[in-house]
């Protein structure tokens, strides 16, 4: 069946029986009439047939060299044919694509999007996981070891095991344990954080990281805790915070106040053995960690995990090699310590950019995530080919008579197909290109994809991948509506069935395209949600005002804020001292001018750093553990006017409420109304379950402010931050209204360093930027929701178009039967809509349940919002109804313009 | 004297079979063959077993059309006529053969009355 159907798409039959009938038939005449003649001349029937085989040889011969000169014509022709017929094929195409502009614009676009986003994604795919670690040579010979611990992989191995490992026969060159952390890079105008590795001597071995200048770790740094204050830096860290000396091994840099001498600078690129959010800036000695020294040393016990271990394998060696060597060991270190090892093991990996923690995981992710944008890539091109089917099912009646008149069949199809082709060349060209312009502007870091040094660079894979792609969609698209036509009975086809509405659209496109309709519903949906649940966090419901707020960072400089601590910042020996840190802070900032009030504490609302404790009304038995878990907060006085959260009962802290005071709290009215329901809470006390310390004694109370996180809704307590004996906290200022906080920043600035030019230089950030960063997931999400949900739409408004304009033009002559039989044209249009409606109902419903499903799985993050919040709802769903009327408009029209009496007499 | 096979020498037969088409019209390959006898007087006899491959090969060149039609006996036959394409060859072809032909007869330095 598919192979006639083939061998008619490509004139076969020419050269098949038909041609071989007729040669025989031209020789039987040319014998029959020979044998004749020679009768009439009067031979005997006998003779005449022996003469005239004998003038014309064997008849079998002759026809046989016939066969080959008409087969070898034949092909040359074809040969001929094709080419000619490409190049008029691609006139007509461009000839009938520049006729419908709007058809042309949608296809390169979705074509462009959908090849695009491939591009785009494979790329970003690539380089996450195939691309070399920048700097680490031989990296096939390097093993990664994953801790397992009770069948989880786990992130850092206890020292004590390594060094079980190390001292084994295995087949490791090197093996190397390293710790990482974030250490003070002290310099004369304060602190900076830097990335530090704390690591042993083979570690640039393992890697095989030659240094820039000087040296790496020698074996004898190994030992000895904090000993050996030598570092190594990074070629980056070198160039921006060293200054690009070229006289800098030797120099001494503070680290955590302590002078470390710089012994060596990395290559240029080296960022060290992970590929994390932050490259390492510098490498000193493992035991000059600040845990190392002493009895309580992390790199003693068993039972802390603080170490990453990679191995370098010795040439030849393999990796089971290394797998079963420290499998013996870890079976060794089992029994030899069933209290800390019984559960743990160690799976060796290849070692690479992509985090060997959970790596299958990982890789069953991207392999979905890839699979989910191929079927994007379908979807468009099955819609696509909707619209193409649609498009050439309005000139049918022309194809028909073109059919009917021995136009090529094959000759339509590959318009079509050479359509798509052109169509798929433009549309992958604009997408490739656009990926690629996006790529190369775009550092993994702004994807949040964990890669950073991941080149984006454009590798011939990508452009392979992107080029099969557009390979499967000319056929994909270019298929469905070529094989309509291909239609051996397409003339009686088109008689019959266009007539009496017998034949509707493919059923499987209607599916689809309800699905989509579905899934753009349950994205914009979804990303409704998030908009509407950001516009939530106003001040009524945050129960603070971020208007005139500003909080100082000390050192994170991320979207997190940096505290401060004296006790680093030589305030640690005298108490005195640090609590007259606290005193000169709040006199010094409050004095500013344009400062309304100024405070200390241990957090903020929406400050990401969630502290919790679980309480009960004072007088339960202590023995009670369980309690009611509420946020606490360490605050000074003035907090609650500076975060705008007025006191609404009984008193604020004061100066005097410190340490030689009685504990005292203001709680939020949600807390004061789950412990003491209906009655007076000033005065009432609680304590924390299962602590025997004195219980607090509620002085005020305040309304209810959004806790730590902002999708979590606890009742929060306040206690004096003077009340406690190692604060460490952040500063508040409220601007006087009237005055800019960004205009206050020099200002603290200058007040602070007055105070003790060693401290931390604050930055001030707006109260605004630090709800922007509690809320970027609500609104990250919303966006990608959003962004993907309208591209969605777009889709599967083409997908209705193609799929209405097609039953439209399928039912031409039973809709023009209707209009004869005095249907309004209302009617019609109105009949069109609904079926489209019908359509796509199913898909709505499902994704409307979908989405709101989804939305009651993230119900957290919707910052309190209803997940079937009606004005969402209704506003997604308006849009959604919207496309499917506004995409079957078009065809509604056409429809409702039919005339019946054309419409009958394509009969 | 004998009869010369018709297409001895290089290339003639096709050009005898398009001139014998262009000369009296459709003709089925009976008809060539004994249009081309007939014309030379006897003196050409085609070879039949070489005329079908040698108008298969101007049918595959497009050199002539073709076209099934009854004979006036009534029989089916395939019918030969020179296409436009034909046309163009045999006329460029006729002139190179009437220009050697001269020539090779003045390099002789025979007269065609001699010859015979």
């Amino acid at each position: 069946m598919k192979r006639s159907r083939l061998k008619k798409l490509f004139h076969w039959d020419r050269f098949g029986k038909k041609m071989e009938q007729s040669l025989d038939d031209e020789v039987s005449f040319h014998l029959e009439t020979r044998i004749e003649q020679l009768v009439a001349e009067g031979r005997t029937p006998e003779e005449a047939r022996e003469e005239a085989l004998r003038q014309f040889g064997d008849p079998e011969v002759v026809v046989r060299r016939c066969r080959r000169i008409d087969q070898a014509g034949v092909k040359r022709r074809l040969t001929r044919d094709l080419f000619f017929d490409f190049f008029h094929d691609v006139r007509f195409a461009l000839r009938s694509l520049r006729r419908a502009p709007g058809f042309v614009m949608v296809a390169v676009l979705s074509l462009a999007v959908g090849i695009g986003v491939n591009a785009a994604v494979f790329t970003t795919i690539h380089a996450v996981w195939f691309d070399p670690v920048p700097g680490v040579t031989a990296q096939h010979r390097i093993v990664d070891m994953v801790p397992v611990v009770r069948g989880e992989d786990y992130w850092a191995w206890a020292y004590p095991d390594f060094e079980a490992v190390r001292d084994a026969n295995t087949p490791f060159e090197f093996l190397t344990a390293w710790a990482e952390r974030d250490a003070t890079h002290g310099t004369d105008e304060g602190g900076r954080r830097a990335r530090v590795a704390y690591a042993t001597s083979d570690y640039f071995d393992v890697l095989g990281a030659t240094p820039f200048m000087g040296r790496g770790f020698l074996s004898t740094e190994d030992e000895g805790p904090g000993q050996h204050p030598v570092a190594v830096v990074s070629f980056q860290f070198w160039k921006d915070r060293l200054g690009g000396r070229s006289d800098i091994l030797g120099h001494s840099m503070l680290l955590d106040g302590t002078p470390y001498t710089v012994i060596g600078v990395t290559q240029e690129g080296f960022r060290g053995a992970r590929i994390n959010l932050h490259s390492v800036d510098l490498w000193v000695p493992l035991f000059q960690h600040p845990d190392a020294a002493g009895e309580n040393s992390v790199f003693g016990a068993r039972n802390r995990a603080l170490v990453q271990v990679l191995g370098r394998l010795r040439p030849g060696a393999t990796i089971d090699e290394a797998r079963a060597a420290v499998r013996t060991v870890f079976a060794t270190l089992q029994t030899e310590y069933p209290e800390t090892n019984s559960d743990r093991s160690v799976k060796a990996v290849s070692y690479g950019r992509f985090p060997a923690q959970n790596r299958d995981m990982d890789a069953i992710g991207v392999i979905a995530i890839c699979g989910l944008f191929a079927i994007l890539l379908l979807i468009i091109c099955g819609n696509l080919a909707g619209v193409a089917t649609a498009r050439a099912a309005t000139r049918e009646t022309e194809i028909g008579v073109r059919l009917a008149l021995g136009s090529s069949r094959v000759r339509l199809v590959r318009n079509l197909m050479v359509e798509a082709a052109i169509l798929t060349a433009i549309g992958g060209a604009t997408g490739i290109g656009l990926a690629m312009v996006f790529m190369t502007n775009v550092s993994p870091m702004d994807l949040n994809i964990t890669a950073p040094g991941a080149t984006f660079e454009p590798s011939i894979w990508t452009l392979v991948l992107s080029l099969a792609l557009s390979f499967v969609a000319v056929f994909a698209f270019g298929l469905l509506p070529a094989l309509r036509f291909s239609r051996p009975n397409l003339v009686s086809a088109l008689k019959d069935d266009s007539g009496v509405g017998g034949r509707r659209v493919g059923r499987l496109q209607r599916y689809a395209s309800s699905f989509q309709t579905g899934t753009a519903f349950l994205l914009i949906l979804i990303a409704a949600l998030f908009f509407r649940s950001l516009s939530q966090t106003d001040e009524s419901s945050i129960g603070f005002r971020p208007d005139g707020m500003a909080v100082a960072d000390f050192r994170a400089g991320g979207p997190f804020i940096g505290f401060l601590d004296p006790s680093e910042e030589g305030y640690a020996t005298a108490e005195e001292g640090r609590f007259a840190l606290v005193d000169r802070l709040l006199e010094s900032v409050g004095s500013v001018p344009g400062v309304a009030s100024a405070a200390l504490s241990t957090g903020f609302p929406m400050d990401r750093y969630r502290a919790y404790v679980e309480v009960n009304p004072a007088g339960l038995s202590s023995a009670d553990s369980t309690g009611t878990t509420v946020e606490y907060t360490r605050v000074t006085e003035g907090f609650f006017s500076s975060i705008g959260a007025p006191i609404q009962l009984g008193r604020d802290f004061l100066q005097s409420d410190d340490r030689t005071s009685v504990p005292v709290a203001v709680v939020t009215i949600s807390f004061a109304g789950i412990l003491w329901p209906g009655e007076d809470p000033l005065g009432q006390q609680f304590a924390e379950a299962g602590a025997d310390h004195s219980p607090w004694t509620v002085v005020g109370v305040v309304g209810d402010v959004a806790s730590s996180a902002v999708t979590e809704d606890l009742p929060q307590m306040f206690v004096p931050l003077r009340q406690m004996r190692d604060p460490v906290f952040v500063l508040l200022v409220r601007s006087e209204i009237g005055t800019e906080t960004t205009a206050l920043a020099g200002s603290v600035r200058d007040a602070v360093r007055s105070l003790d030019p060693s401290l931390p230089i604050p930055r001030l950030i707006p109260a605004g930027t630090l709800v922007a960063w509690a809320t970027q997931e609500q609104r990250t999400g919303g966006q990608v929701a959003g962004g993907i949900g309208l591209l969605v739409l777009f889709l599967s408004a083409m997908g209705v178009y193609g799929v209405v304009a097609l039953a439209v033009t399928n039912r031409t002559r039973e809709i023009g039967i209707r209009i004869a039989m005095g249907a309004t044209r209302g009617a019609v249009m109105r009949r069109v809509l609904v079926d489209a409606l019908r359509m796509a109902a199913p898909g709505l419903l499902a994704g409307g349940v979908l989405a709101v499903g989804t939305a009651m799985a993230l119900r957290s993050t919707l910052l309190g919002l209803s997940p079937v919040d009606p004005i969402s709802v209704l506003s997604a769903g308006t849009l959604l109804l919207g496309m499917v009327v506004v995409s079957s408009l078009g065809p509604a029209l056409r429809a409702s313009g039919i005339n019946p009496m054309e419409a009958m007499r394509r009969e | 004297m004998g009869t010369v096979r018709a297409g001895n020498l290089y290339g003639t037969l096709e050009m005898l079979i398009l001139r014998a088409l262009e000369l009296s019209g459709p003709m089925h390959g009976v008809g060539v063959a004994d249009f081309i006898g007939t014309r030379s007087e006897g003196l050409f006899r085609v070879e039949e077993g070489s005329l079908y491959p040698a108008l298969h090969r101007l049918q595959a060149k497009g050199l002539v059309d073709w076209e099934w039609k009854r004979t006036e006996g009534g029989k089916r036959a395939k019918f030969y006529k020179t296409s436009r394409k034909g046309q163009r060859a045999l006329s460029s072809e006729l002139e190179s053969w009437v220009a050697s032909t001269r020539a090779m007869l003045s390099l002789l330095d025979v007269t065609v009355e001699e010859a015979k």
